[in-house]
């Protein structure tokens, strides 16, 4: 105790040449504060458990066009053909087609559900064969196995989300509540089962959808014409970085119906990556590790620069202490008490006014500058975001102030007494 | 002059350790701040073969709603035919291009060798007069060569080196996802940092689709340019295209067009990832706004913190001068271009720094939603690196950076009494 005041006695006495890298580390403590809190939030959301898998999973991409040998067939016609020797294949696990549904794509379609006609839920429609669960790996209810779901837009297997937000909204509500379009109450819908809790992508919240299965009958007269996607699964021993290569070269081929055929398997952790880009959290995460490496770099030249100052002119003071007893690790201490009492003073008013830049709920533009959804704003995350903060800043400090502490105290103490 | 300088190298050669630290310091910040200024003009300004960028206007979103029935909504892209219909007959647009986004494509020889995997779009003639590639051989196709029995296309130099083991390739055949197509032009590779221009294979839509046969014929896949003959003619091409809006939407029945807030400007463009949500150009400003605010404000202070501690030192030395007559003006400004110089090494070393910082980095700093996946390099554009706007402005940063850091200590120091500092109080 008696060492903090007398820190903060000689802190007081020299404010004039303080006051810079006061101002500098309280500014760096309100910006560090709000990047720990971002990437933190970021970081904890991405390392969250996804529901579902992708590794092993390929997307093909189709190409229909060149010389036709059969005008008959229909777009729906060539990808089935080509989903089932797909199947056939040896190194192929399971595989999909499916229409606007993939996972962390940016195509898609929205419809509200509704029960007893006025209690709605918007959610992302997923259209596809039963594959997809397997392919995916998303959980099902065994018992009602979504493979088994009849086909058609009369049943519906609500996803873990959308089953609690209809829970939330209707506390009765369980897997024998009829739906209905939202807006058409004469329409009834049946839940099959549910899917189990997963989240859109790697930043995101958990996914609300209506899955829907497709067969072959349904896909040929209601899409003959429509583009599809088609997702297959490999077999962990046969994937490998060169499979990509070998199913173009060897598999590919084989997949051709007539004049459509197969350009390329991409890896789904392609797709995962550009929905990140697209979103912009790859770009949000880089710069903002950027930033804070910047500041850290700042935050440790200015203390370097303070403190060789101040143990040159303190030369004398520190050689007497030595002279008269002090351990070098005691007049370390002191130094780096200095510094860290200087971050301390400055911590509690910037922790202020960063509570309140967290309550204050800004919006700029479209974008929610604090609540950093998908985690919720508490006090905890505040703590811990101002705990990163101080704690990065004050590792700075701490190498900051040890290479001019070191030169100060290569003195002889004799030498500076003479000195004195 | 020359005396400032010899001081300044004397203040230098005294303290090392401290002239290091201070030019670092400018040079982090230069280093951070060029970054940024690189990458916006990289991706913002006039650069081939992107010449064009601050007259275009763009469309790449599309929203068809039902008329009645506000539920129903498709969000997609335009088509070719909505730019015939309602942009190119403007008489304030010079040239207007309607292309897709680069997409995997095969081609390989007549004979199916030497199978390539590419990037290829499909656009019109007029996508040539809006992007100014160069043509290594050959010519780019024209409105003669559309639709007939076999296609013209233009390719890259490295494909047209991968298929033929040269670049004479035009005139030529090969296939193009399995058709057989007429090679008109080579053009030499062009970046994925030209986020529109970007392909290796180029070659043209079918004129079908410029017909309009319902609602649907406006909904389609691609990205349209407007090129105006000047950036003052954007207010009335917009006017313009909307009242064509209005004049198409009157004519169908069920469903409505709706260009949302477009077109675009090439800021927005860039930042136009989702055809429902347009850019969210505030957040954009503001964030770039702070990260400047932040990258010289931090530093400065830490310069303050160190131009003060040698203000401290040199007190003694301004009273006499100020005893002899000096003003206060004639010492702030002596300090500031004694700093001056040490700003300016460590601009330059910034500016080195930054160029290295781009090139490292530039993969993330360059990858957007449309050329992710795509087989092309991120080359850099020699421009965009070494145009004169890059100098001045590391040069106006750098004058920023040393008003802030050494102006303020500056002035308290030749505040202080001649007595006070004579006695080094």
């Amino acid at each position: 105790m008696k060492f903090i005041l007398h820190n903060l006695r000689m802190i007081w006495s020299r404010l004039r040449s303080n006051g810079w890298v006061l101002a500098e580390l309280f500014l760096v403590f309100v910006v560090m504060w709000f990047l720990c809190d971002s990437l933190g939030c970021l970081k904890y959301t991405f390392y969250r458990p996804l529901g579902y898998s992708i590794d092993h999973v390929y997307q093909l991409s189709t190409i229909i066009g060149g010389a036709t040998s059969d005008t008959t067939l229909t777009n729906a016609d060539r990808y089935l053909r080509a989903l089932r020797k797909l199947e056939q294949e040896p190194s192929v696990e399971a595989a999909a087609l499916c229409y606007w549904s993939l996972p962390m794509s940016g195509s898609n379609s929205y419809n509200s559900l509704a029960v007893q006609d006025t209690i709605g839920v918007n959610a992302r429609i997923i259209n596809t064969t039963g594959g997809y669960i397997d392919v995916f790996r998303m959980s099902d209810d065994p018992q009602r196995p979504f493979a088994k779901t009849p086909s058609g837009w009369n049943n519906v297997m609500l996803s873990q989300a959308a089953v609690d937000r209809f829970k939330k909204r209707m506390p009765t509500f369980s897997l024998d509540t009829p739906l209905s379009q939202y807006g058409d109450s004469t329409s009834v819908i049946t839940q099959s089962g549910k899917i189990g809790a997963f989240r859109t992508y790697r930043y995101g919240s958990d996914a609300f959808c209506f899955f829907y299965r497709l067969d072959e009958n349904l896909i040929k007269t209601q899409y003959a014409d429509n583009w599809a996607q088609i997702v297959f699964r490999v077999k962990p021993a046969a994937d490998g970085p060169d499979y990509r290569a070998k199913f173009v070269r060897e598999i590919a081929p084989r997949l051709d119906v007539d004049d459509l055929f197969v350009a390329d398997a991409v890896p789904y952790t392609e797709q995962q990556l550009q929905f990140e880009v697209m979103n912009g959290d790859t770009d949000k995460v880089n710069s903002q590790a950027i930033v804070v490496l910047f500041l850290l770099v700042n935050v440790f030249l200015g203390l370097i620069g303070t403190f060789w100052f101040r143990t040159r002119r303190r030369r004398g003071e520190i050689a007497l202490r030595l002279a008269l007893g002090s351990t070098k690790s005691q007049v370390f201490r002191l130094l780096t008490g200095e510094g860290l009492l200087l971050l301390t003073l400055v911590t509690l008013p910037a922790m202020i006014l960063c509570y309140n830049i967290g309550v204050a709920e800004f919006t700029i533009g479209r974008t929610e500058l604090i609540s950093t959804w998908p985690v919720k704003w508490t006090f905890i995350r505040f703590l811990l975001g101002s705990l990163g903060a101080w704690l990065l800043i004050a590792l700075m400090v701490m190498v900051g102030i040890w290479f001019p502490a070191r030169q100060a105290m290569k003195i002889q103490p004799a030498e500076a007494l003479h000195e004195e | 002059m020359m005396q400032t300088i010899r001081q300044a190298f004397t203040i230098l050669k005294q303290n090392p350790l401290l002239s290091t630290i201070s030019i670092l310091g400018t040079a982090f910040a230069i280093t951070m701040i060029m970054a940024i200024v690189i990458t916006w003009q990289t991706k913002y300004a006039d650069l081939e073969p992107e010449v064009n960028r601050s007259r275009c206007l763009y469309f790449s979103a599309m929203h068809v709603q039902g008329k009645e029935n506000k539920d129903w909504n498709n969000f997609g892209k335009p088509s070719a035919a909505f730019m015939k219909e309602c942009i190119q007959s403007l008489p304030e647009v010079e040239a207007c291009t309607a292309f897709s986004t680069a997409d995997v494509a095969l081609v390989s020889l007549t004979d199916g060798n030497n199978r390539l995997k590419v990037d290829a779009m499909s656009t019109d003639p007029d996508f040539w007069k809006i992007f100014k590639l160069q043509f290594l051989d050959g010519r780019s196709f024209t409105e003669a060569e559309r639709g007939g029995d076999m296609q013209s296309v233009v390719i890259s130099a490295s494909v047209a080196r991968k298929l033929f083991g040269t670049t004479e390739a035009a005139g030529r055949q090969m296939l193009l996802n399995r058709e057989v197509v007429r090679i008109i032009g080579v053009v030499k590779d062009i970046s994925v940092t030209a986020k529109d221009a970007y392909a290796q294979v180029w070659s043209m839509y079918h004129p079908g689709e410029l017909d309009v046969t319902g609602w649907w014929s406006y909904s389609g896949t691609r990205t349209i340019a407007v090129l105006a003959r000047t950036p003052d003619d954007f207010p009335a091409i917009k006017q313009g295209v909307e009242k064509r809006v209005k004049d198409v939407n009157a004519g169908l029945e069920q469903r409505q067009i709706d260009i949302m807030e477009q077109p675009d400007n090439i800021v927005a463009h860039v930042n136009h990832v989702w055809s429902n949500i347009g850019p969210n150009l505030p957040m954009l400003y503001l964030q770039y706004g702070i990260a400047l605010f932040i990258i010289l404000l931090v530093p400065s202070l830490n310069l303050c913190g160190l131009s003060n501690s040698r203000m401290q030192q040199r007190v003694s030395e301004l009273g006499v001068r100020k005893a002899f007559g000096a003003t206060d003006g004639t010492l702030i400004r002596q300090i500031l271009n004694e700093n001056l110089v040490l700003t300016l090494i460590g601009g330059v070393v910034g500016l080195i720094f930054s160029y290295l910082a781009v090139y490292v980095m530039r993969t993330w700093l360059f990858t957007n939603s449309d050329n992710i996946g795509t087989a092309g390099d991120f080359s850099l554009s020699m421009g965009a690196l070494f145009s004169p706007q890059i100098f001045v402005l590391a040069f106006i940063f750098c004058l920023l950076i040393n008003l802030l850091s050494a102006g303020l200590p500056a002035w308290l120091a030749t505040r202080r009494t001649i007595v006070d500092s004579l006695n080094d109080k």
